[in-house]
């Protein structure tokens, strides 16, 4: 039954119906804003993307022909809108290819706050918290965001390592804060 | 002890189910950009085409008005300028509807009778009139009085002369005191009217015709300020661009033949190089296509060589008048015969050194539209240039040459006063800034429609390197 009526609300926003269009945003804006805050630099700029990513869609649903899933198909736009706005930001740091990825990056399991997480993200450089999103919370493959980033598979290896690093170094320093704090 | 583990689960679990809701401003906004550009790109070009067109309309209009009206004396003065700041002299009004003039009458305070008839007789003249040649007031009469009560009346550009409310604009605040200065002095004029009839419609203020009038002419002032508006907005897209250029031209013609006179068809000819300049404004459709119009001084030499020039005094001139030349010479009859025909003839040895020449010197007026595409847009731009132009004959002269010696024998006859061409040509431009361009521009240009009686195979063309400047707004 919702199937159905998405495959309508689909073929309604090709004809551009402002009605269908909300609709579409009403079922999927959080989803996709969720990867905008995770991808972006902060909560405005994800604002930017979000609205960037559904302007795009909007424009191209004419292109989607109802193979696959639908939800798969926005967030892989919203994700390429992202993508398109930091991804010729230059990281200016030399990191050998061979860094040890296999390094032990492990953390005291604690309650950290979802906000606190998301916050760190987005503090991180550009090409780290872009590779860190892809391939730890979106399943993408070295081989893949190399593709996408257009960069060599080693840096997405090395820019991934040295994200883990910067998070965990950052996690533990809050944590002793915090601890020192309630003494 | 806690337990310890990878950085990533503890990410992964994090945003397991994470979800944020936007603002409901985002969706507003995406809304909004969304019906904005449907609007935006269907509205404003056609909107823009339709400008464009009026524009040239309006130029073709100036330039053909200044350009076949000579009679530039000026109609008696209408205007009775009561605080110098309208202009004083409106020739342009007997001319053209669409005037730009602003006519000023003084209503008197009506102390004075005749000076209210003046005032009265010019309202209604001016009402049925276009012209307002039939307005005349006598300005030392309205001037000498000092108390004057001033109505304003000012001529909307925009208001059909044939309508009734023609005359007058009457600011708002003033016809209030229109109507209380007319209820005012109804008593003491009233009496002196007899056939003024707008007169005695002053009597009641919703029938006087000039107060009636002002809601429809603040309309079209809205609607003028509002097509001002537009305007500003869009020179602010930078789509705009002015320039100025020159070039050599080049003159020949394509085929044999001659546009003097039969006889001159197998003479050698040659075309001069001169000079082409004028101004040039383009508008951008999109970054790929522009269209552009201006207005070009063009002048035209061409040489028919191989010809023997020579004064009969008392023959009748008939038989060697050519046959598409006016010559004057108040002294005899000069004619022109091509040394070929002669040479045919007479194989007399001494005609073939001859080596005068008849040398055409002609000037236009151009007005081009020409559409420009795009190959190349970066700093070097490469363009495809196509169009036609509108040539409006100025200069038309026959000059004999001999050893370097010009002398003015005449003028041809079957030139038209307006011709056209086809353009075709090639563009080069350096953006030497954002706003300023160089051009170079080769440009060939077909004449149609020249001469109307030619001998032989006489196709004109000229050639022109245009080379310019241009800036963007």
């Amino acid at each position: 039954m919702f199937e159905l009526g998405l495959k309508q609300l689909i073929e309604n926003c090709k004809i551009n119906d402002t009605q269908a269009q909300s609709e579409i945003y009403k079922l999927f804006s959080s989803k996709l804003f969720s990867i905008c805050l995770k991808y972006s630099r902060n909560y405005a700029e994800a604002e930017d993307n979000l609205q960037d990513a559904f302007l795009t869609i909007f424009k191209k649903i004419e292109q989607f022909k109802h193979q696959g899933s639908f939800e798969g198909w926005l967030k892989r736009i919203t994700v390429n809108t992202v993508l398109q706005r930091y991804r010729h930001e230059k990281v200016f740091e030399i990191i050998p290819d061979d860094f040890a990825e296999d390094e032990e990056i492990d953390i005291d399991e604690d309650s950290v706050n979802i906000n606190y997480l998301l916050q760190i993200i987005q503090e991180l450089p550009d090409r780290y918290r872009l590779v860190f999103n892809l391939y730890v919370l979106d399943g993408y493959s070295h081989k893949e965001i190399a593709g996408m980033l257009d960069i060599n598979i080693g840096t997405s290896k090395s820019n991934l390592a040295r994200a883990r690093q910067i998070l965990k170094k950052t996690i533990e320093n809050y944590k002793t804060t915090r601890s020192l704090q309630s003494l | 002890m806690k337990e310890r583990k990878h950085i990533d689960r503890l990410f992964q679990e994090g945003f397991k189910d994470f979800e944020a809701t936007p603002k409901d401003a985002i969706w507003q906004n995406i809304e909004a950009k969304l019906h904005h550009n449907k609007k935006k790109r269907r509205a404003l070009p056609i909107w823009w085409r339709y400008a464009g067109i009026a524009a040239l309309f309006l130029l073709l209009l100036t330039v053909g008005r200044i350009y076949f009206i000579n009679d530039t004396s000026l109609p008696a003065n209408q205007v009775v300028d009561t605080d110098g700041t309208f202009p004083e002299k409106s020739s342009i009004t007997n001319n053209t509807i669409i005037s730009s003039n602003n006519i000023v009458l003084d209503s008197i305070d009506n102390k004075d009778s005749n000076n209210l008839s003046n005032s009265q007789n010019s309202i209604q003249s001016s009402k049925v009139s276009s012209a307002f040649s039939g307005t005349n007031l006598n300005p030392d009469a309205i001037k000498s009085d000092d108390d004057n009560q001033i109505l304003v009346n000012k001529n909307s550009p925009f208001i059909n002369p044939f309508q009734e409310n023609t005359i007058a604009k009457i600011n708002q605040s003033d016809s209030d005191q229109v109507t209380s200065e007319m209820k005012k002095n109804e008593e003491g004029t009233g009496s002196n009217k007899t056939d003024n009839s707008s007169m005695a419609n002053n009597k009641n203020a919703e029938n006087n015709p000039l107060i009636n009038s002002s809601p429809k002419n603040n309309a079209t002032i809205e609607e003028a300020i509002a097509a001002s508006k537009k305007e500003d907005e869009a020179t602010r897209l930078n789509k705009w661009s002015v320039g100025t250029h020159a070039a050599p031209i080049y003159f020949n013609s394509l085929g044999k033949g001659s546009s003097l006179d039969a006889q001159f068809n197998e003479n050698s000819k040659n075309g001069e190089v001169t000079m082409s300049y004028g101004v040039s404004a383009s508008y951008a459709l999109n970054n790929k296509l522009s269209i552009r119009s201006g207005i070009n001084k063009v002048n035209l030499g061409y040489n028919t060589n191989n010809v023997i020039v020579f004064e009969s005094i008392g023959l009748s001139s008939k038989s060697s008048a050519l046959r598409n030349v006016d010559t004057y010479n108040p002294g005899g009859n000069i004619s022109i015969i091509s040394a070929e025909s002669i040479n045919n003839i007479n194989n007399e040895p001494f005609i073939k050194t001859s080596n005068t020449s008849v040398n055409q010197s002609l000037g236009f007026i151009e007005i081009p539209l020409e559409i420009e595409y795009a190959l190349v847009n970066k700093k070097f731009g490469f363009n495809i240039i196509g169009g036609f132009s509108s040539f409006i004959l100025s200069n038309n002269e026959l000059f004999s040459e001999f050893d370097g010696n010009r002398t003015l024998i005449g003028e041809a006859t079957n030139l038209n006063k307006v011709s056209y061409s086809a353009n075709f040509g090639l563009g080069l431009n350096y953006k030497i800034t954002k706003k300023l361009d160089l051009n170079l521009e080769p440009l060939f240009k077909y004449q149609i429609n020249t001469f109307n009686n030619t001998s032989g195979n006489f196709k004109p063309y000229f050639i022109g390197v245009y080379t310019g400047i241009g800036l963007k707004f």
